[in-house]
């Protein structure tokens, strides 16, 4: 029987924060790669891995308590890591919000500046 | 009926999706799925389905998140709806910042201004949210957040790895032929209308 120990890191934890960062990424990079499919694209390497990282510990904590898991476990799992990642990145909003609006300053009192390629194209 | 935990998931998932599809391909052609899929998602997470009562079958399913109950979905779907309203102010108002700037025509004042209230109403609804106030005050929280960039560093280097080593197995294309005449007078044309502001 298989059996993961999430207690070492509870999820109040900061390792456990690092692995709910890397499976929402992962999570995000695998549905990015899945939808935008086209055949100049070889995601089938960044996909399985992608699917590795963001299912593996979904599948771990689900069988951490009996050994056992079904799909209800694991979707339920994924909704508490998807929504903890971007609850975090929303707590992270003041700061973006910050850098955005100095950037902002800068493009309300920007003037355009001749583009260098112009030129080139009418010598 | 849905349970909602896996309703908010799905419509997560769709936006996500629509994100990727809206981004994809050239410029002048992006995939016309997703505005309809953001939307279909957009809904999926504002209407939420009731909790299960005690004696539906989903009642029981909340093994592992605890806050999978009726106040749990109460507080989701606000934070939810808190984040829609104020991040998307936000991106309008810079939308509109960059629209009335100097960057892509003449100047505009009055569209200057909307797009700087647009951002000063989302500053206003951050300073009044208690969320934050609690989160930033918190050490506990703080370390949280700096772990989780963290962790997005990790994975982002990773997957630059996993990128890097499926390119560096790809079987590489011969030379492409340079630009014939057509071809070279179409690019400059391109990039002429394209950076020159002419129609």
């Amino acid at each position: 029987m298989f059996g993961f120990d999430f207690s070492i890191a509870g999820i109040g934890s900061l390792g456990a924060m690092m692995l709910i960062a890397m499976v929402f990424i992962c999570y995000c990079f695998a549905i990015h790669l899945i939808v935008t499919w086209n055949p100049y694209h070889r995601p089938a390497i960044p996909l399985v891995f992608s699917l590795i990282l963001s299912i593996g510990p979904m599948l771990a904590m689900s069988m951490e308590k009996d050994g056992n898991t079904s799909l209800a476990e694991i979707l339920e799992i994924a909704f508490l890591f998807t929504s903890l990642g971007v609850g975090v990145i929303v707590l992270w909003m003041p700061i973006i919000l910050a850098f955005i609006t100095f950037q902002m300053l800068i493009v309300s009192r920007k003037s355009p500046t001749e583009d260098p390629l112009l030129e080139m194209l009418e010598n | 009926m849905v349970f909602w935990v896996n309703q908010a998931l799905l419509s997560f998932t769709l936006l996500i999706a629509a994100f990727s599809m809206w981004r994809m391909g050239p410029a002048f052609k992006r995939s016309k799925f997703a505005g309809p899929i953001a939307l279909l998602g957009l809904a999926g997470l504002i209407f939420l389905p009731e909790q299960p009562l005690y004696f539906e079958s989903d009642y029981h399913r909340c093994e592992f998140v605890s806050f999978c109950n009726e106040d749990g979905r109460e507080s989701y779907l606000k934070v939810v709806t808190w984040s829609l309203i104020s991040i998307s102010t936000a991106l309008i108002g810079c939308y509109t910042i960059i629209r009335g700037s100097r960057i892509y025509a003449e100047r505009n004042p009055p569209v200057l201004a909307i797009g700087w209230f647009l951002l000063g109403i989302s500053w206003w609804s951050i300073s009044r949210s208690k969320w934050f106030e609690e989160a930033y005050t918190r050490l506990d929280v703080l370390a949280w957040m700096v772990c989780f960039i963290f962790g997005t560093a990790g994975t982002l280097y990773l997957l630059f790895r996993i990128i890097k080593f499926t390119e560096n197995i790809t079987p590489k294309d011969p030379p492409i032929e340079p630009l014939n005449d057509n071809e070279r007078r179409l690019v400059t044309e391109m990039i002429r209308r394209n950076l020159g502001g002419e129609s």
